[in-house]
């Protein structure tokens, strides 16, 4: 009999490489790269030394809005469609747990985020490492003219480091928010339920930080233990943000422990919200 | 004595339909047993319990009472999934794969070694007459090649037991013929196959033992031959038959105590005049 | 009263239940790691700081429902707010620029360009829109032209100003926008003391070019000229104390930084003064400094001297 962490690979690989071939997939990505590109036509608006930072906010947003997307339809997409075709049928008929099912899923749909983000982020990284190289050339004549006194600030440049950091950052995010996904799907009945379910989710979770900074300050003893409740249901999603912090060297650095924290945030949240899609789905009858 | 290929005891399975919880009994109080190396229908209309059975017997649902077994497993463990093979009905698979990647795919998830398997895909592949097409995308497949490499993919880590639900739905005749020879192989090897079909004269054919339900009921089962015995009744073939051999035969019949029941001109069956007519023998490459 | 265990209702509360407690179990394990992280990302995120409740929900609100998408809907704003501009539409452009603002307030360019546009090129529209009456032989015409546009001047100023300073709640101790200030102080409104004090905090910006210092010098010894005597030497003397704290922080070499003309004003400051000419090498001229005998930037500003 094969292990179960081979399964789980097979699984993945496959998963991977149907996912791949959907057009969906592409479209993003396209579309990604093209919002990417688009910065460039910002170019005329001269932003002066800020235009690093206006194209690492657009570029990174424009990946968090679609790998978002991706992240939620691709899960429900690929889970729904073994259902429906019923090839989870015939998988599960076969020596296979079903946690090893719903781990092979994840990491397929894992695999296509990474190479999602991972391929976006080296677009956006490639155009940054351009861009600078014009900015720090304007800034190096205004020196030599006497305009400014010092180097280009550290402040305004791209850390590439930061930026490689920020992405594996934000693929864990899109992978918590896929296991969102799996866990709704493990119950649900159809996609779109599971896809508009998810959504509302990740909203809940971009916004949960409300909560968790505005209960302490609540004077009614009902409303505290309320939002303090609330804020501890659901993930906070604005932790990932400490990534867009990694970027560009701020006037106090990030400590690499604040770091470290937002990575095993994300590591215990992927692990929770895969447990419960698994105890979920063992019940369900295919 | 080693333990049969199924045993199903008592087995109840309810179904709760909607908030209400309406309860649906599929199968009530089902109990029967197929033998190791033993080819068995399990027959019924619609909405007898077949399906459900066979979920039950696959692991893939928990039965409300009762019990199913798999030579001495439990039907839910992974241990006796790895004894069974299922080809489900109107199968689908990716379609983006060839056949052989296919197989060579469930064969990985069922444990096939790594150092052999491509030469049991081979096999098995020859075995369904799949290889000239095996190369090909599953997505070029006409409906009987899925039934064969549904049917490969069922038996590519060498189980012991054999499922198959409607593996000839849709097929021709000449696909459907392969397909019962290949269960016949499948016997002489020495495997169990559980067969569900709507296909009764198949069924007839490749079956040893049969298993009717109906309202998710036993309704019987037995051996073939037995359960289609008529009692008392014998048929004999005659060639030449004339109205003199007519009276004769009715005379020597009323001395021994028998008596003529009915004449009917015979007839050959209908998938024998579509082979003569077709002008082949079945081949390997026939859909 | 027995319970139905097979009931939907009671198979879907268990459940539900166990996912509830779970994601609480989870938050709460997960609490010293977001404690770690969290106030790091929170520091650094100027519009979750807001100190107005309403302010901190709505900014939050828009930042957490959008996230990273609010970046490309305020870039999309903004190129709005250009189309408006182009059209002259006061209304829109000034609508975008608020909208745009409000969605990335990070992006320092959207106040700046932003405020430029309010305080200066609206009133400009306006100045073109009554050029014929400005320019009419009736008196009263040109007067009242003349009145409106210096009514919609000030209170584009004063909308520019506005800008500016919801932008600093934001973007504190930035130069960019302190510079802004000081010139819309200056240029539209006319108001010297505050144009002076915004130089002052924009020389004291990081980062600030060596001018920024030199022009709330330059408004310092302005106001001196436009007080009472009394007060004149009070400006004055500010503007000498404020030149020997700077003067040494100036490098030789850096053509911007004017050391030489600057010493020439450390000199005159301090005739006019009476105070004796400091011989501390670090208040020496640059060498090789030769100061202009005409001194022509001088008379503006020390007119009784000349």
């Amino acid at each position: 009999m094969t292990t179960a962490p081979a399964q789980v690979w097979q699984i993945a690989r496959l998963t991977f490489l149907e996912a791949v071939r959907q057009r969906f997939f592409n479209f993003l990505l396209i579309l990604g790269a093209a919002l990417i590109g688009s910065a460039s036509f910002f170019h005329q608006f001269d932003f002066g030394p800020q235009e690093l930072r206006f194209t690492a906010d657009f570029g990174l947003g424009g990946i968090m809005f679609f790998g978002s997307i991706l992240a939620v339809v691709a899960t429900a997409q690929l889970f729904f469609s073994e259902i429906e075709n019923r090839t989870a049928l015939t998988l599960l008929a076969k020596p296979v747990r079903r946690w090893s099912f719903l781990a092979g899923k994840l990491l397929g749909v894992a695999l296509l985020l990474f190479v999602f983000v991972g391929l976006l982020v080296s677009l956006l990284a490639a155009y940054l490492w351009w861009q600078q190289g014009q900015r720090i050339a304007i800034w190096h004549a205004a020196k030599l003219a006497g305009e400014v006194k010092t180097e280009f600030p550290d402040l305004l440049r791209v850390q590439f480091v930061g930026l490689a950091l920020d992405a594996v950052l934000l693929w864990l995010k899109f992978t918590v928010l896929a296991a969102i996904t799996l866990l709704v799907a493990s119950f649900s009945n159809t996609n779109l339920y599971t896809v508009i379910v998810s959504f509302f989710i990740f909203l809940i979770c971009q916004l949960q930080y409300i909560a968790h900074d505005a209960w302490s300050g609540l004077e009614s003893p009902i409303l505290r233990g309320l939002v303090w409740f609330l804020s501890k249901l659901f993930p906070n999603f604005q932790l990932f943000a400490i990534g867009d912090q990694l970027v560009f060297i701020g006037k106090v650095p990030v400590p690499d422990g604040a770091v470290v924290a937002a990575f095993g945030y994300g590591v215990l949240y992927l692990i929770v919200f895969t447990t419960l899609a698994v105890g979920s789905f063992r019940g369900r009858e295919i | 004595m080693s333990a049969p290929a199924i045993r199903i005891q008592h087995l109840t399975k309810d179904f709760r339909l909607g908030l209400r919880g309406i309860k649906l009994r599929a199968v009530d109080d089902l109990s029967f047993e197929v033998a190791d190396n033993q080819v068995v229908g399990l027959l019924g209309p619609n909405g007898s319990g077949k399906s459900t059975t066979m979920k039950v017997i696959l692991g893939l649902l928990e039965p409300t009472l009762g019990q199913c077994e798999i030579f001495g497993l439990r039907s839910d463990s992974v241990a006796a999934r790895q004894l069974v093979g299922y080809l489900p009905e109107s199968p689908y698979f990716y379609r983006f794969l060839s056949g052989r990647e296919l197989v060579n795919y469930y064969a990985g998830i069922c444990g096939v070694p790594q150092a052999g398997r491509a030469r049991r895909v081979a096999e098995v592949l020859d075995l369904v007459g799949l290889t000239p097409a095996a190369d090909r995308r599953v997505g070029t497949y006409s409906k009987g090649m899925l039934q064969r490499v549904g049917l490969a993919q069922a038996i590519v880590h060498d189980p012991r037991l054999v499922i198959l639900d409607e593996p000839t739905a849709g097929v021709d005749p000449l696909g459907a013929i392969a397909i019962s020879e290949i269960i016949l192989e499948l016997k002489r090897r020495g495997k169990t196959v559980l067969l569900c079909s709507h296909l009764l004269a198949q069924v007839e054919d490749v079956c040893d033992h049969l298993v009717m339900l109906n309202q998710g009921r036993l309704v019987t089962e037995g051996a073939v031959a037995d359960l289609l015995r008529r009692e008392n009744l014998t048929n004999l073939a005659v060639a030449n038959y004339s109205p003199a051999l007519r009276a004769d035969l009715e005379a020597l019949l009323a001395r021994h105590g028998a008596r003529l029941q009915h004449v009917d001109p015979a007839r050959v069956a209908l998938d024998q005049l579509f082979l003569e007519k077709v002008g082949h023998a079945p081949t390997k490459d026939s859909p | 009263m027995t319970i139905d265990r097979t009931s939907w209702w009671w198979r879907r509360g268990r459940g539900l239940l166990i996912l509830v407690a779970s994601l609480l179990a989870a938050g709460v394990a997960a609490d010293p790691l977001q404690n770690a992280a969290w106030p790091e990302v929170r520091s650094r995120q100027p519009e979750m700081n807001m100190r107005d409740l309403a302010d901190n929900v709505g900014q939050g609100t828009l930042l957490g429902v959008l996230g990273g998408f609010r970046s490309i809907l305020a870039d999309f704003v903004w190129l709005q707010g250009y189309m408006y501009w182009e059209q002259h539409d006061r209304p829109n452009t000034e609508a975008m620029i608020q909208l745009a603002t409000t969605l990335d307030p990070r992006i320092l360019t959207f106040w700046d360009q932003g405020s430029s546009m309010i305080a200066y090129d609206i009133p400009g529209w306006a100045w073109r829109d009554h050029a014929e009456d400005l320019n009419s032989s009736d008196p009263a015409r040109a007067a009242a032209a003349a009145e409106y546009i210096n009514q919609v001047t000030l209170e584009q100023g004063r909308r520019g100003l506005s800008l500016l300073d919801r932008g600093l709640q934001f973007l504190p101790h930035n130069f960019t926008l302190l510079e802004a200030k000081a010139r819309i102080y200056t240029t539209r409104l006319k108001d010297l003391p505050n144009a002076a004090e915004n130089w002052r905090l924009a020389a004291a910006a990081a980062d600030s070019p060596f001018f920024a210092a030199r022009m709330y010098f330059q408004d310092l010894l302005k106001l001196a000229n436009a007080a009472s005597p009394d007060e004149r030497l009070r400006f004055q003397r500010k503007a000498y104390d404020y030149l020997r704290q700077l003067y040494p922080t100036l490098p030789a070499d850096a053509p911007a930084a004017q050391k030489g003309v600057m010493s020439d004003w450390l000199r005159a400051l301090e005739d006019v003064l009476k105070i004796p000419h400091d011989i501390d090498p670090k208040y020496a001229p640059p060498p090789g400094w030769k100061t202009d005998p005409t001194q022509e930037y001088m008379p503006e500003l020390f007119p009784e001297q000349n």
